[in-house]
């Protein structure tokens, strides 16, 4: 199900995307305020780990001042900060998980969020934090961009360079998944 | 917990960075963008008043003009055409429209007004309004008053009017800037010959300026004898080390009228308009 997309939000970004390609950094600025939110939630539903969402975050900002000469903005921005930050997490993930194992992650991660007080997330991304981690990493990755970013499932299929009945199934199973979990908690 | 419920948690849920952290890394994001992305050339106008004026009014047109007052010595011989005059026919006009070319010249410093000057097409000024119309082989077209800049961009067809603060900004008349360069100009000391010579079958002045220091403008301009305007130019720059700045080819005009918005500049009646204030 495609959600209805905010026209004046995108128009807005079409317009700071402009400013941006000429070199306007008030118009960077705002689009960091405007979407470091959404960009912290989903870096860190996909890692667990606030520090490195945080790292994220800075991760996506400088790969599209990179690319902000060649960068054409068709659609919507929020998505395709969110795709970049999904990728930025799901890398960081498998390269943390192939260095210093699972057991290793789990243990070192909770000892640096009680560490640090770089990212605070509110109560319903605690909760949903909690719940998330019983999908897997692509599970999530779908969820927290359909939902996020306002792409229609068809959309993150072609950002993900998947087929779409992939991607859908990937959010049926995710969400009845998570679901599940969340009905389990309650009682 | 139904369905909705679970995209409801997924949406209210939200993160923000301590203050500190959040200091740090805007900081870091726009370090990042300043030190990589160079605006346009054409953009460099548009940025920081007055120095865009500096830049654009100044360097563009008062380059043209103030060659004039690099004297200190006037040919005795035609005092007829000394700079008063010039400064004066040149003030009594409503519009100047300069057409040409401007060749930066490699190995200069001052690459960053290189990269600016080298698009120009062609610049209209108006006194009143005050108004300065830049056009850019690109196609785009910038227009800077005093409390707006319009800018249209050939690639997007669209015109975005930026409304600006006044505070800062005076966009000189022709007569200050020739004034403000005729100061400047003081002590560089250039000789100035004129003769006898005919320019589009019309009677003309030819005016050599030749520098007697190591910088400043060379120059051989052309001179309408009628109005004593200045009709043609072939300039340069020379800095300190020796190195051009930039070379002048230039035709002046001077019509009754000029575009008076974007449009009559050039950009097309399709174009779609943005307006939007200063951050």
């Amino acid at each position: 199900m495609s959600e209805r997309l905010n026209t004046g939000s995108i128009m807005e970004d079409k317009l700071l995307v402009f400013k941006c390609k000429r070199g306007n950094a008030d118009a960077l600025r705002r689009i960091y305020e405007k979407y470091r939110e959404n960009l912290l939630i989903i870096a860190g539903s996909i890692l667990h780990d606030s520090s490195e969402a945080e790292d994220v975050v800075q991760e996506v900002f400088a790969k599209f001042i990179d690319k902000l000469g060649s960068f054409e903005l068709r659609r919507n921005l929020k998505g395709f900060l969110g795709v970049c930050a999904a990728n930025a997490a799901r890398d960081r993930n498998r390269l943390i998980k192939k260095t210093v194992g699972i057991d290793v992650v789990a243990e070192t991660t909770s000892q640096v969020e009680s560490a640090l007080d770089g990212v605070i997330f509110n109560e319903q991304a605690m909760k949903l934090r909690a719940a998330m981690s019983v999908l897997s990493d692509e599970q999530r990755e779908v969820v927290l961009l359909h939902v996020r970013t306002d792409m229609s499932l068809r959309q993150i299929a072609a950002q993900l360079e998947l087929p779409t009945d992939t991607v859908k199934s990937r959010y049926r199973y995710a969400m009845a998944k998570l679901r599940a979990r969340l009905l389990e908690v309650e009682t | 917990m139904n369905f909705n419920n679970e995209k409801e948690l997924i949406r209210q849920a939200g993160a923000q960075l301590s203050p500190h952290a959040d200091k740090r890394m805007l900081a870091s994001v726009i370090e990042k963008f300043n030190s990589r992305v160079a605006p346009p050339p054409e953009h460099a106008i548009g940025a920081g008043w007055p120095l865009r004026i500096a830049v654009a009014a100044m360097i563009i047109i008062v380059a043209g003009f103030f060659v004039y007052k690099h004297t200190g010595t006037v040919d005795p011989i035609n005092p007829a055409y000394g700079l008063s005059e010039l400064v004066r026919a040149t003030s009594s006009a409503q519009w100047v429209r300069m057409t040409g070319k401007f060749r930066p010249l490699l190995g200069s410093p001052a690459a960053r007004i290189r990269k600016t000057m080298a698009d120009f097409q062609e610049v209209w000024y108006c006194g009143n309004p005050s108004m300065l119309v830049v056009k850019f082989g690109s196609g785009n077209i910038q227009i800077i008053k005093p409390s707006q800049t319009i800018y249209y961009s050939a690639k997007e067809n669209v015109v975005t009017i930026t409304k600006k603060p006044q505070r800062d900004f005076k966009l000189y008349e022709i007569s200050d800037m020739l004034e403000s360069m005729l100061e400047n100009a003081q002590g560089q000391g250039a000789k100035i010959k004129y003769e006898q010579a005919t320019y589009d079958n019309q009677p003309a002045i030819r005016v050599h300026i030749t520098r007697t220091s190591d910088s400043g403008f060379s120059d051989t301009s052309v001179m309408a004898e009628k109005t004593s305007r200045r009709i043609r130019a072939t300039s340069s720059v020379t800095y300190n080390d020796n190195s051009k700045l930039v070379n002048f080819d230039n035709k002046f005009e001077y019509p009754a009228t000029g575009p008076r918005d974007i449009f009559e500049a050039g950009a097309p009646p399709d174009a779609k308009i943005i307006a939007e204030t200063d951050f």
